[in-house]
């Protein structure tokens, strides 16, 4: 298996990154996504940046009332964080059952997300928690929810000379968080985030996945999420291998079965 | 096309070479060392066949670039024998357990087992699913590879504690 020639350079240093991001070089860190796509001939960048030398975006850390995590955390450094566990333990689950144990040990956070990849697990569980992705070229710094972030596959808002540097997590803002998907190879067909809100005792759901874009239900109370409502509202994009009755199907069992553990979590017993 | 150099530690020996920044570890691997037990078959890292260890952690050498393991320590099938030729645990598991039928995807198993070994000396089956359930067999002989992670596990566990008594 031959790559497409590319040219290819390391950043020692963020502002090194930043100039050669602003020259028109694609960044990337694990390569698991990148250089699978360009495996495949999906994508044919002319100059590749490696960020793995960065340590700054490597970084996790509790910074105030949010947890900072650095782009280029793997999925690995995540789940074993003590921040990270301690603090965001719907997280650090999450990202332990993240592709397989080689992309949890390479791939990074800000890879899956600037990639904007659709079947991500990562994405609506930090919706739920309301994460917000800093974006920078170097000057000035932006921060976008992560549906702001992502608009759609493989597409993001990061603009021409920005990386994205670090997603901050809030802390403490839910008190129940529940992940479950349903998946036939290493990507998730479908993967619904419930959240219960802790100051309001309310209910978040983020289904991901499944459709081109995340999708978000609120309620006051589980009672009011109707799996059934929830699948046939939710945007579905068939692909070759799962048919639109199979994809809802499959999304109406992935709620009911997180609605069951959130209740069984809600009242206390144990799974 | 301008080459880079890579220096790095390929099962314990010093390896320095000059590569396109575009060259797969895999290939980098198989055509420039002639270490060709690392297999590669999807080569979109989802089957596990071309595991290898960067650092100690299992990497899919398909979708890594041979230039990013300079400075590295990286760790093939052909690295976990003695110098003696003597199997490690973890390859004689394997064979005592007939954990293996065509053998393609055998040494992407033992790299996946010899890092979840050096982490965890005790796992149980779900902790065995959760590192292997990337690695794809596809003679479908997952509970004799199961049961030989099992034993490898036990055999080392038994080994370190003896040698922790003949230390002491």
């Amino acid at each position: 298996m031959t790559l497409p020639a590319f040219e290819y350079s390391r950043a020692n240093d963020l502002p090194d990154a930043f100039a050669t991001v602003a020259d028109g070089a694609v960044p990337f860190c694990g390569g698991t996504e990148l250089l699978a796509a360009m495996s495949l001939g999906l994508l044919r960048p002319e100059r590749l940046v490696s960020l793995r030398a960065v340590s700054e975006l490597r970084r996790i850390e509790r910074a105030g009332n949010v947890v900072r995590i650095g782009a280029s955390a793997t999925h690995r450094e995540i789940e074993r964080d003590a921040h990270v566990r301690e603090l965001l333990p719907l997280l650090s689950t999450v990202a332990r059952g993240v592709g397989n144990v080689r992309v949890r040990a390479t791939g990074t956070l800000g890879g899956n997300l600037a990639f904007a990849e659709p079947r991500s697990d990562v994405a609506p569980t930090l919706l739920a928690l309301d994460a917000r992705a800093v974006v920078s070229d170097g000057r000035s710094e932006r921060r976008l929810a992560i549906d702001e972030l992502i608009i759609g596959p493989y597409e993001s808002d990061l603009r021409d000379g920005e990386l994205l540097l670090s997603v901050e997590v809030p802390v403490g803002l839910v008190d129940i968080g529940i992940y479950r998907k349903a998946t036939v190879t290493e990507r998730p067909l479908v993967g619904a985030a419930l959240v219960r809100i802790a100051a309001t005792g309310t209910w978040r759901l983020v289904i991901g996945a499944v459709g081109e874009t995340l999708h978000v239900v609120e309620a006051e109370d589980l009672d009011d999420i109707d799996p059934g409502v929830v699948a046939s509202s939710v945007e579905v994009l068939p692909d070759h291998g799962s048919s639109e009755a199979y994809l809802r199907r499959i999304t109406n069992a992935v709620v009911f079965r997180s609605i069951e553990d959130a209740r069984r979590e809600a009242e206390g017993v144990a799974t | 096309m301008s080459l880079f150099t890579v220096s790095a530690e390929v099962n314990g020996q010093r390896i320095v070479s000059y590569v396109p920044g575009r060259r797969l570890l895999a290939d980098w691997l198989r055509d420039e060392l002639g270490l060709t037990g690392t297999k590669v078959s999807c080569a979109v890292q989802v089957c596990g066949a071309c595991t290898v260890l960067i650092d100690g952690s299992p990497v899919s050498a398909c979708t890594y670039l041979a230039v990013d393991v300079d400075g590295r320590q990286v760790t093939t099938v052909e690295g976990l024998a003695g110098a003696d030729g003597q199997l490690s645990d973890v390859q004689q598991a394997f064979v005592d357990n007939d954990a293996l039928q065509c053998g393609f995807c055998t040494p992407g198993f033992l790299m996946a087992t010899t890092a979840l070994l050096a982490d965890d000396l005790d796992p149980d089956d779900a902790a065995i699913d959760e590192q292997l359930e990337g690695n794809l067999c596809r003679c479908t002989g997952y509970a004799q590879i199961r049961a030989a992670v099992r034993e490898a596990a036990r055999r080392r566990a038994a080994n370190l504690a003896t040698e922790g008594r003949s230390d002491g």
